[in-house]
């Protein structure tokens, strides 16, 4: 939780997001030592569905860059989708515009690909970073929540085992 | 005149005509003369195979014997003869050579992971290198470390995880529906950590 403890990482989370945490998973100490234990932060909105993953640990600036990217995305998103004039929100579209924008976020992340880059792979590819993963997956769902998202980020990008087990603690 | 009366007539052969092949010529009977066993071009290769190779190993073993054989003589010690009296008195006594060669000392074995010793070129200087930084004493010092973020206190601990034991000021609400309640309220992002472990522990975080 590294990035979490740099200055601007705290107040622009403060100020843009409503924090929460949830353990999912456990990892055992073994003569102090740490073996096993991940961590994964998701963007939702209110509803539980889910804007952006953050798989892993990960820096102050790229944690930073990912949760502005989560927020500016939000803010075009709906807007775009927003007929202005009565104040409704197409929520097709909205879905849509998060794909695209998830698709995007892939191509960049995974590097250049062959074929159509409207396209995604069929299966999730793993030769790519966890991020990339990350978005193929919000790509092939986008806006699904986050019961549907993050066993699949925990245990596919991860390869964390989905525990609700202690620490355990060994000499 | 219709097809059928056409039909009536004398049918056309279908077999082709050709001439009768004539007869291949015989072969030649005249046979390429065998070279007999006797004949004087022939060569005894394998005798001539056999002799030279004993001829070798015979040559080998002799310059091997004759080697074997030469008296041994000490590198630098004088000519001895006559029961081991010198024969000239005048000569100088005989070189000792040093019990360790500095020269032929083997070099220390390196350790796995060491690199070979770096070549040291002495080149004159240049005229127009640049001069010599100069570190002033308060450059060389190390920087000194940010300022450690000041941790809350005063965080309402029911509702909010302690900042002093999560280590860092971001409010993490204990319940995740209030959380999404909440942000359903303020029209905000929330912000979801997941995690192995107690994130209330430092040390099982």
């Amino acid at each position: 939780m590294n990035a979490l403890g740099n200055d601007r990482v705290v107040e622009y989370v403060n100020e843009h997001f409503v924090s929460t945490y949830l353990k999912v998973g456990t990892f055992r100490v073994i003569n102090g030592q740490k073996v096993g234990g991940n961590v994964a932060s998701y963007f939702c909105l209110a509803d539980g569905s889910v804007l952006h993953a953050v798989p892993g640990q990960v820096t102050a600036d790229k944690f930073l860059n990912e949760a502005r990217w989560a927020y500016e995305v939000r803010k075009a998103v709906l807007t775009k989708s927003t007929k202005l004039a009565e104040g409704t929100v197409d929520a097709r579209k909205y879905r849509e515009l998060m794909k695209q924008a998830h698709l995007e976020r892939f191509n960049a992340e995974a590097g250049p690909r062959w074929g159509n880059k409207q396209s995604l792979p069929l299966n999730m590819p793993r030769t790519v970073s966890p991020q990339a993963q990350a978005h193929w997956l919000l790509a092939t769902r986008p806006m699904a929540e986050i019961d549907d998202i993050y066993p699949r980020v925990w245990t596919q990008i991860l390869r964390e085992e989905l525990s609700l087990r202690p620490v355990e603690k060994a000499q | 005149m219709s097809y059928s009366e056409s039909s009536a007539r004398k049918p056309i052969p279908t077999g082709i005509l050709v001439t009768k092949a004539s007869k291949p010529a015989p072969p030649d009977k005249k046979l390429v003369p065998r070279r007999k066993d006797g004949d004087e071009r022939s060569l005894p290769w394998l005798y001539i195979a056999v002799g030279g190779s004993v001829a070798w190993v015979v040559a080998i073993m002799t310059i091997a014997l004759v080697a074997h054989s030469q008296p041994t003589e000490p590198a630098f010690g004088p000519v001895l003869a006559n029961n081991g009296v010198p024969a000239n008195p005048a000569q100088p006594e005989a070189f000792v050579p040093p019990e360790i060669d500095e020269f032929q000392k083997e070099p220390a074995p390196r350790k796995r992971g060491e690199g070979a010793p770096k070549l040291v070129r002495h080149l004159p200087p240049r005229e127009d290198a640049p001069p010599e930084l100069v570190v002033f004493p308060e450059d060389a010092r190390p920087a000194a470390p940010a300022p450690k973020q000041a941790l809350k206190k005063d965080v309402d601990r029911k509702a909010f995880a302690d900042c002093e034991q999560i280590g860092t000021n971001v409010l993490f609400h204990k319940d995740p529906p209030a959380a999404f309640q909440r942000g359903r309220e303020e029209k905000k992002i929330v912000f979801v950590v997941h995690l192995s472990g107690n994130f209330e522990d430092k040390e099982f975080t």
